[in-house]
């Protein structure tokens, strides 16, 4: 008798055995688990703050951007010193240009959505599509800034 | 025999001209925008006063939520004095509707005539943020000169610029605050 309740015959080893096996599978699906989210957690914080700094980059220059196409509307097209290419047409062109993406900006910011009550995946899948969306803002930012500044160096 | 100090004197900022023996500074121009209670904002409201200028967008999720807490401690530190007025400038003129300004405003609690929230055709806007900033751009260390993303403006009774600061940052604000604090005792 006591050596029944002492040495565990073969069944109950194998149902210990089973019951470390399920605990350390649902330990383990745990842990992997809470792994996952951290690393959700730190890419949806990367990527807010890559939105964040390529905004506050782009934002200044959609100021200057406007002003230079104010510069722009008031440009006596018919300067007789602008270089070939930079007819009245080119001008037109640049100027709308430059309008058309400052309210590009202007329209970004005001349909921004707060992801901080997203679930993980939705964070990341929003703030990467935001993220591309304002990296192309910039690329042709930057682009839409030189021509207008090239007209308006070519014109003083 | 001791020196004696006197009260600070801030500097008049900007170009000037020489005109028959005077000195002409450089002054803000007229201007005529609409407040967040849809009234009409001009440079009278703004007679015998000093104000701080700033531009904002009310959907700016980063830089102007700094800058309009900034604001917020001016409101407060010179809300019962009233040499003293704010006038934000929204530089969204399509989305920042007299509507929205007004929402924006009652979420801050502010009200006018102390702290005006403006818009009007963006053009004039852009207009006289370049005679705020046309002082900002000599200074600027950003290349390409116009990133006044998040400054204030101090602005004197005769509409000259006398000081600005970076509204994003608590310090500079708070040696702001001694930069009106001396504008008011000059005055």
């Amino acid at each position: 008798m006591f050596k029944r309740f002492v040495l565990p015959n073969r069944n109950t080893k194998n149902y210990f055995m089973k019951l470390s096996i399920y605990f350390g599978l649902i330990f383990t699906l745990l842990f992997t688990s809470s792994q996952c989210k951290q690393v959700e957690n730190d890419k949806s914080g990367e990527l807010l703050k890559e939105v964040f700094e390529l905004h506050d980059s782009i934002m200044p220059m959609s100021e200057s951007l406007a002003q230079m196409s104010l510069e722009l509307k008031n440009l006596d097209s018919k300067n007789d010193s602008l270089p070939a290419g930079m007819n009245a047409e080119y001008i037109l062109q640049t100027k709308i240009n430059s309008d058309k993406l400052y309210d590009q900006m202007m329209d970004w910011m005001r349909d921004y959505k707060d992801p901080t009550n997203m679930n993980a995946t939705d964070k990341i899948n929003y703030l990467t599509g935001e993220k591309n969306k304002l990296q192309k803002m910039l690329q042709e930012t930057q682009r839409a800034m030189k021509e207008s500044k090239s007209i308006l160096d070519a014109t003083k | 025999m001791a020196c004696q100090s006197g009260p600070r004197v801030l500097p008049i900022l900007g170009e000037r001209d020489f005109v028959n023996g005077d000195t002409v500074y450089h002054t803000i121009p007229d201007f005529e925008f609409i407040d967040q209670d849809s009234n009409k904002v001009t440079k009278a409201d703004f007679k015998g006063k000093i104000y701080i200028a700033d531009f904002f967008f009310t959907h700016c999720p980063t830089i102007c939520p700094k800058v309009t807490k900034q604001m917020m401690r001016l409101y407060d530190k010179y809300k019962s004095d009233d040499r003293v007025l704010l006038l934000a400038h929204s530089i969204d003129v399509r989305n920042d509707t007299v509507g929205r300004l007004k929402e924006y405003a009652d979420k801050l609690e502010i009200k006018t005539p102390k702290w005006r929230l403006v818009t009007g055709k963006k053009e004039d806007i852009l207009g006289i943020a370049n005679q705020y900033f046309s002082i900002a751009k000599e200074d600027s260390e950003s290349p390409g000169g116009f990133d006044h993303s998040g400054k204030l403006i101090l602005t004197d009774k005769q509409f000259r610029i006398r000081a600005f600061c970076d509204g994003t940052d608590p310090v500079s604000v708070d040696n702001f605050m001694k930069d009106i604090d001396a504008l008011l005792l000059e005055n």
